[in-house]
């Protein structure tokens, strides 16, 4: 029996685990359910989803006054990157202070306290973007891909302006592809669309087993 | 209005302090985590030289046991008799109020000049002085009670219940008058109360404030009117029925608004306290429900302290609050961290956040 925290993104519940799992959005929210599935860590770390507020030192601020808050050894935290990883690092280390948790010096580092904490800058830590990213680095082999950017080439070829979030647009294209045509990012984590052995999720995977 | 409340050594609490206050407060938490305590807490606050309160918070449980010790022993935290129970607050212009109870060895008897029960006289000591009798049992020994308030406009004074052969007595400090306090529990009605506060309102022409917030609940409700056929004053409604309805039979939930709301409007800068607010209400009419409580304690300046276990009421408060002038709410939810109990209080954005995400607030 999961705890309802991981149930549905939105439940309203007590935390129920000593490892605790922060992401954003309900996209994200299924990626990492999956692969702590996958990992054979779905029982031993909560999943919450802070997406919806757009702000995260209010919502760790919320967080830590869950009931249950006080029995989290470890919390780990994973947004993207957007345009820069330093400054989303930055934005996190700047909320957990204003929670009063310890903030970690650097974004590979786990920072010592009552609960430790760890930052996962998607897609890498390094380079801007999302976890879009990461999920087509995953697939790059795939033979899909080819068509994919074929796809893209041809729509501006015929003068048609692309989506502003190119790698959001390239996912669905890629998924697409598969048996169920239909499905979201995280969905399709759930059906074994993103192969998890793939070296690109490696990084990701040893930050999730360090919790 | 109250800003801050510290309780020390009072039921389950051994130091805790509530603060921000605002005119509404929500209190939540898990059974058996002090929601109940605290507004007793607030209860013998405001009824400070009152020394039946400690007793009558037992009857209001439930516990109508008139020995000292299970009287008023477990009213200390871990039944620990000899420590001092202090409730102190702070209102909104800083000025601060102490009472602090104390079980001594009584003094024994002062003298009274009226034996009459539940009937309160002035003594030549200064006291008002009553007692109460009826089925209480003999009591073993003398105990005492011993409530000392304090605040910024006068010395200290010390009202006191004891135990004296077959009854408890009680002696009362003079003191100007406080804005009224009411506790509205779960268990008791008190029907009477009711139809004298609306016929309070009902005097200065108010009554409709308190319709227009029943038909909430009950939308065929015309007219509301106290009527006495024989049994006492009762509060009966107009629903098109031919007759006029007593108003328990339209339903607890009714019943229960038409109190909370009925004191909130009689009571000019008083405290209301309610346990379990939700109780009898649907939840499709909590947001209007609140929106009423609200604006009703603004227009008397009162300030509502509600207990709840509901997170459908802790939503429809919130949403009732950001749609209204003015944001003037706080969720306290007490926690039990090992053996100590705390406060976490949600502000606007806090809340917002909590209930976006699903972070139980509960």
């Amino acid at each position: 029996m999961l705890p309802a925290g991981l149930q549905l993104p939105q439940s309203q519940s007590s935390i129920t685990y000593s490892k605790v799992l922060v992401v954003e959005g309900h996209d994200a929210f299924q990626f990492f359910k999956a692969l702590l599935r996958h990992l054979g860590l779905l029982d031993k770390i909560e999943i919450r989803n802070s997406g919806g507020v757009g702000d995260i030192p209010t919502y760790l601020e919320t967080l830590v006054d869950t009931p249950g808050f006080d029995r989290v050894i470890s919390l780990g935290i994973v947004r993207d990157a957007e345009d820069n990883a330093g400054s989303a690092f930055q934005s996190v280390c700047s909320g957990l202070k204003q929670a009063k948790l310890s903030a970690p010096q650097r974004v590979t580092e786990i920072a010592d306290g009552t609960p430790k904490v760890s930052v996962f800058i998607l897609p890498d830590c390094v380079n801007p973007g999302m976890l879009e990213m990461l999920c087509l680095q995953a697939v790059n082999a795939d033979p899909a891909i080819f068509c994919v950017e074929q796809y893209f080439q041809c729509l501006q070829r015929q003068g048609v302006t692309l989506p502003g979030n190119i790698s959001k647009a390239q996912v669905h294209t890629f998924l697409s592809s598969r048996a169920k045509p239909n499905l979201l990012l995280g969905q399709a984590a759930h059906e074994g669309y993103w192969p998890w052995d793939n070296p690109a999720f490696d990084s990701v995977k040893q930050f999730l087993t360090s919790l | 209005m109250f800003r801050s409340f510290t309780i020390k050594n009072f039921r389950c609490f051994r130091d805790l302090s509530i603060e921000p206050l605002e005119r509404v407060n929500l209190i939540a938490g898990m059974n058996n985590v002090g929601k109940t305590a605290l507004l007793e807490a607030m209860f013998l606050h405001i009824g400070p030289n009152n020394p039946e309160l400690p007793m009558r918070i037992n009857v209001f449980r439930g516990i109508q046991r008139f020995d000292a010790e299970e009287m008023w022993g477990w009213l200390f935290f871990d039944k620990h008799v000899d420590e001092v129970i202090e409730v102190i607050s702070q209102n909104e212009a800083g000025a601060n109020r102490s009472l602090r109870i104390q079980m001594v060895e009584s003094e024994g008897f002062r003298p009274a000049p009226s034996r009459d029960n539940d009937k309160v006289t002035e003594s030549p000591a200064g006291f008002l002085t009553g007692s109460l009798s009826g089925s209480l049992t003999t009591a073993t020994g003398l105990h005492e009670l011993m409530l000392k308030y304090q605040d910024e406009t006068g010395p200290a004074s010390t009202s006191r219940a004891f135990m004296a052969a077959d009854e408890i007595r009680f002696e009362r400090a003079k003191l100007k008058p406080f804005p009224l306090g009411v506790f509205l529990n779960t268990r008791a009605r008190f029907p009477h109360e009711d139809a004298q506060r609306f016929s309070k309102l009902e005097a200065v022409g108010r009554q409709d404030e308190v319709l227009t917030t029943m038909q909430l609940l009950e939308p065929r409700l015309r007219r509301l009117a106290v009527l006495d056929t024989g049994g006492g004053p009762m509060i009966y409604g107009d629903v098109g029925a031919g007759q006029l309805v007593p108003l328990p039979l339209m339903g607890e939930g009714l019943v229960r608004l038409l109190s909370i709301v009925l004191a909130i409007a009689n009571a000019p800068r008083g405290t209301i306290l309610v346990d379990e607010i939700e109780n009898g209400l649907h939840h499709s009419v909590m947001v209007k429900v609140w929106e009423a409580i609200a604006n009703i304690a603004r227009r008397s300046g009162a300030q509502v302290f509600a207990t709840t276990h509901s997170w459908e009421c802790i939503c429809a408060a919130h949403q009732a609050f950001e749609a209204s002038e003015m944001y003037d709410f706080r969720l306290h939810r007490l926690d039990r961290i090992k053996d100590d109990i705390r406060v976490v209080t949600y502000d606007q954005k806090k809340l917002t956040t909590a209930i976006a995400t699903g972070l139980e607030v509960r």
